[in-house]
């Protein structure tokens, strides 16, 4: 009987432990990529999470240096997000976002790039995007 | 990570700490108020207040979740992020939360079969409040992983609710009393505590994809959370083993040891709370 209930157990385990993993949204790409070194600055930002989410803050800033809210954000969710850059000169970069997933999760997260020698005379500053 | 997160798992975790003790205190009672002749109307008291607190912290923390969606306080005043958060899951979970625990201390407010019943609906209510968000709340196996978490969560609010109840016991009840609720405990937590454990592991198995995510912050945290349990069972069985009998044998230094002795199980458990707040508002199984 003992025997009985320790297989059902361990059965019951492994029918829990085979099926795919739960896990709420992630962000599953972006450009500038993660640690990403470019020679022209981005005109946006995009991101690309797992599953759709609202994204709720969007900031980049150089280190050292008070980072800007980039906006308008789009009100719904979503699982892809382009938002315009301002006018970035050479440096490092870190774009922070915030996001709601669908199950209620804040969800955070940062992106760092470096933008080298050249960029600052890409970027249009004609798009800077104005603080929300 | 930034200030306001920190203090948005501060609140989380002393309002999960407020809401477990009041719906705990309420399933305690459920099982022992007869038991209770000297400090029974103390444990309802307690129950009163805990719910009292928990109300003022759910309530505290869903203001403050837009600071947390916004990176900084003006979200605060961002009308647009508390309306989607009252009416996204997150929402309803508070309104059922602090619906259970309004139960909880109304049900406290004065002694009866009826009022104890209207705690234990809202002790319940508070526990099922759990499964609307979260890790277990989304995928094809909510139902199951949700009556794991019903399972897990019932338990744990009987356990941690029993602690505070049994520490006042202990200082105003006489040596036979406690001797017969520590015996009655001890049979109860003796078979259904190490549920608490089966469930958690059964959660485990289908949240984590795979053994290597134990080395992440979320599977470092679990493993903490082990580690508690485990010790917790050690004490627990100090009480049933030693202390038990030693009370039953009318030595009242041993009532001593137990108040502290329940004390520190009561700071794990508390410790696990917090450490299971930042882990499900921080961090993802994967």
């Amino acid at each position: 009987m003992k025997n009985t209930n320790l297989r059902a157990g361990v059965a019951a385990f492994a029918l829990l432990a085979a099926q795919h993993a739960f896990a709420h949204a992630q962000l599953s790409s972006s450009m500038p990529a993660d640690e990403a070194v470019i020679d022209v600055a981005p005109k946006e930002v995009t991101l690309h999470f797992s599953e759709p989410v609202r994204l709720t803050a969007l900031t980049v800033g150089a280190q050292g240096e008070t980072p800007r809210e980039l906006g308008p954000l789009p009100g719904g969710m979503s699982a892809d997000f382009a938002v315009t850059m301002p006018a970035l000169e050479d440096g490092r970069y870190v774009v922070s976002w915030r996001a709601l997933s669908a199950d209620t999760h804040v969800l955070t997260g940062e992106i760092s790039f470096a933008v080298t020698s050249g960029s600052a005379a890409a970027a249009d500053p004609s798009e800077h995007s104005p603080a929300r | 990570m930034a200030a306001v997160d920190l203090f948005a798992v501060a609140l989380r975790g002393f309002g999960f700490v407020a809401a477990f003790q009041a719906a705990g205190t309420a399933l305690f009672l459920s099982t022992f108020a007869d038991d209770l002749p000297r400090s029974g109307h103390r444990v309802r008291a307690l129950g009163r207040s805990s719910a009292l607190a928990a109300v003022a912290l759910v309530a505290a923390h869903q203001a403050f979740e837009p600071a947390r969606l916004l990176g900084g306080l003006p979200g605060l005043f961002d009308a647009s992020l508390h309306l989607l958060l009252l009416r996204s899951d997150a929402g309803t979970t508070a309104a059922v939360r602090v619906l259970g625990l309004v139960l909880v201390g109304f049900g406290f407010l004065k002694e009866g079969r009826g009022r104890s019943a209207v705690a234990l609906i809202g002790a319940t209510l508070v526990v099922v409040s759990f499964t609307f968000t979260g890790h277990t709340a989304g995928g094809d196996r909510r139902w199951l992983l949700a009556t794991l978490l019903i399972v897990h969560l019932l338990i744990l609010a009987f356990w941690f609710g029993a602690l505070m109840p049994l520490y006042l016991a202990a200082g105003r009840e006489d040596l036979n009393t406690n001797a017969r609720i520590i015996e009655r405990f001890s049979a109860m937590a003796v078979r259904i505590v190490p549920l608490v454990f089966v469930a958690g592991a059964g959660m485990t198995a289908a949240l984590l994809p795979s053994f290597a995510a134990l080395r992440t912050p979320y599977g470092l945290l679990l493993l903490g959370k082990v580690a508690a349990f485990a010790l917790l069972m050690l004490l627990a069985s100090l009480n049933k083993w030693r202390l038990g009998p030693t009370i039953s044998a009318g030595r009242g230094q041993a009532l001593r040891a137990l108040r502290t002795s329940v004390l520190v199980e009561w700071g794990l458990i508390a410790a696990v709370l917090f450490g299971t707040a930042a882990m499900t508002a921080l961090f993802s199984p994967r």
